[in-house]
């Protein structure tokens, strides 16, 4: 025999497994309401998120590159591709004594042109660093290890493969990695941070094994950089200092970081802006269609619900029935939405990175998790709201004049 | 428990022309009176229990069941006291169509009160002859069965006061008879019972026989 007692939870399932094909398709509608607000929140989170990261990791104000190269930068910083441009190594003295600079730093940059030789599904960039001056890479691996880099420290990239022993094979040998860092979604993820040290050592093996991508001689290689990654004081002036700097160094070009991901900024509040207001044209919609389908069927179980009444429910215990009811179906729905929106985005994530060439990043676990509940939050409140508003709006009247309507 | 009536009407609007389909009744019930009320179709009958029940306004006066009044107050004091006090059996089919036999009448008895009535439920079905329908839903009742539950529901809580709107119209006189049988033993132990009714036997039960005939209730024994 059923169960003696009798809470609103369970006649609301009741009621929820009566109604099936109504039911279904509520759920159904809101199911696309959440796969929409959580989707598209996690696409414009996404993209904000990877710039963010991007912006953070680049961490200079200015760059330095050969005259002409300029464009080129940022197509190796955040596209991965291949260029090789060469500065020469005392460059970094003369920019640092220019009026306004704060800190100064080498870099060198190297594509692995074989995807084969190393635990990698794409080409590696091999990024060379200055320990005793860098002042980018530093930040970041320090959230992670709290060691200071040391000559032979290897850093690499989210989307490198790490051995176990915290090891990754090049050209056959094993190198010590001390950090791997979080995901950008830009070719960051490909790269290896090292030390020039390492990377002559990196560059003998790969020629024992026969691969000669590497231009120019050891001691060439030694004294030159690719670029000069550049801190200004605060509130300085970045316009005077590229100014000052290239006329101090001669043929050089300096680039404004800012400038460069402002562009992709830019695009990506186009796509904010289009999204809101997207949004809230779906979101006024759905609410719309939910408020009439809650009120037919509210107007459907007028009787219904005057039964409840005749044997004595209050009102609001009678709204309270609904409510669960709502509540059951906003869950299931949004969860259903999210769950869809999640077997979506995750493939799409990886086409954002290579077809839209966009910096695309997931946010961590909490930032989705909370996207996730604000989203369940959302749609259940529309589906509840729109449910409650359409049933008090039929039960206002005397009981056994809703009893004789529904009839 | 005495039912006061005071002066109740109820208006109503047809062809743009008011109507009263209850036209000032006054009237005191005593406790352990079975009343029956014959009328015409559409003389105002459902229409008065239904005040009564407090479930409809009426346009005019009061009802009180000893010092509460049904026809307006608070709404938690009104459905709890209808839940306990008052028997209602409707007039249509008054079940709620997703739960089934047990569970209507399990809703009915644990909404204000949280003791198991298991066996209360199961005595009440078996002396109406649905038990073995309890856990059946009520579109595969028949009309009579589904007025029995009705019955049975009406009565777990042990009301003082049954109202009951044609409750044996779809009734084998098997049932009528038992059906009017419990509610003579309920008057006689001090519960007050109302009952419209069609059939002719129902004035075997009692002396209190009233009509109603365009919203006006006389008594006629
Ligand atoms: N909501 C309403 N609006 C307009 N007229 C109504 C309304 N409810 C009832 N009436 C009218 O009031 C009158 C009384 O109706 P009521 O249902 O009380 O009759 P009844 O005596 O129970 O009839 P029956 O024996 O057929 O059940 C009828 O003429 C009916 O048409
Ligand atoms: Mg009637």
């Amino acid at each position: 025999m059923a169960g003696r007692s009798f809470g609103t939870f369970r006649i609301a399932g009741k009621n929820i497994k009566a109604g099936n094909f109504k039911n279904v398709s509520i759920i159904i509608l809101i199911a696309f309401t959440a796969f929409f607000l959580f989707g598209g929140n996690l696409i414009v989170y996404g993209m904000s998120e990877g710039l963010n990261q991007v912006r953070q990791r680049l961490g200079a104000d200015l760059i330095i590159v050969p005259a002409g190269k300029g464009r080129e930068i940022s197509g190796i910083l955040l596209e991965g591709e291949a260029g090789f441009f060469y500065l020469d190594n005392d460059l970094v003295s003369k920019v640092s004594e220019t009026e306004g600079v704060k800190n100064v730093t080498g870099q060198y940059y190297f594509a692995s042109a074989a995807a084969t030789c190393c635990d990698s599904a794409k080409p590696i960039e091999i990024i060379g660093y200055d320990p005793d001056t860098d002042f980018v890479i530093r930040p970041w691996i320090e959230k992670k290890i709290n060691r200071k880099l040391d000559d032979n420290a290897i850093v690499i990239g989210s989307d490198i493969d790490l051995k176990e022993n915290n090891t990754i094979k090049l050209y056959d040998e094993y190198y010590p990695v001390i950090a791997q860092l979080d995901k950008t979604g830009t070719s960051m993820d490909q790269s290896v941070y090292t030390t020039k040290d390492t990377i002559i050592k990196i560059r003998r093996s790969a020629l024992k094994k026969g691969f000669d991508f590497f231009s120019g001689e050891e001691d060439e290689i030694i004294n030159q950089i690719s670029s000069i990654l550049v801190q200004v004081d605060e509130g300085s002036d970045l316009r005077a200092i590229s100014r000052a700097i290239e006329s101090n160094a001669g043929e050089v070009e300096v680039v404004e970081v800012n400038s460069t991901l402002n562009a992709i900024s830019s695009t990506l509040n186009s796509i904010k802006e289009f999204f809101f207001v997207f949004a809230i044209l779906f979101l006024a919609m759905a609410s719309t269609t939910l408020f009439i389908v809650y009120y037919m069927c509210a107007g459907e179980r007028k009787k219904e619900f005057s039964l409840m009444r005749m044997i004595g429910m209050t009102r609001a215990k009678v709204l309270s029935v609904v409510l669960t009811e709502n509540i059951l179906q906003g869950l299931a729905g949004s969860i259903a939405g999210l769950t869809a929106a999640g077997l979506f985005m995750y493939p799409f994530s990886a086409l954002f990175n290579v077809r839209i060439r966009q910096p695309f990043a997931f946010p961590g676990v909490p930032g989705i998790v909370l996207l996730g509940l604000l989203s369940i939050f959302v749609t259940t409140f529309l589906g509840t709201a729109a449910g409650l508003l359409a049933t008090y709006y039929v039960c206002t009247k005397d009981t056994y004049d809703i009893m004789r309507e529904g009839e | 428990m005495l039912i006061h009536i005071e002066d109740i009407s109820k208006e109503y609007k047809r062809n743009d022309e008011k109507f009263y389909a209850i036209d000032h009744i006054n009237l005191d019930i005593k406790e352990g009176e079975f009343l029956v009320i014959y009328g015409k179709s559409g003389s105002g009958k459902s229409t008065f229990i239904n005040i009564l029940a407090g479930i409809l306004k009426p346009s005019d006066g009061s009802v009180k069941y000893d010092s509460l009044k049904i026809t307006d107050g608070e709404d938690k004091k009104i459905s709890e006291f209808r839940n306990k006090q008052i028997g209602y059996i409707g007039q249509g089919y008054t079940l709620l169509p997703n739960l089934t036999v047990y569970e209507n009448i399990s809703l009915s008895a644990h909404l204000y009160d949280k003791k198991s009535k298991e066996k209360e439920i199961e005595e009440v079905c078996k002396r109406l002859g649905i038990y073995k329908l309890i856990n059946s839903y009520p579109k595969d009742l028949s009309g009579g069965e589904k007025r029995r539950v009705a019955v049975a529901r009406a009565l777990i809580n042990e009301p003082e006061v049954i109202l009951a709107d044609e409750p044996t119209g779809d009734l084998d006189s098997e049932n009528t008879v038992i059906v009017l049988d419990i509610f003579k033993e309920l008057a006689e132990s001090g519960k007050t019972v109302i009952v419209v009714s069609h059939d002719k036997d129902a004035k075997n039960y009692t002396n209190l026989i009233y009509q109603m005939d365009k919203g006006k209730l006389t008594r006629i024994s």
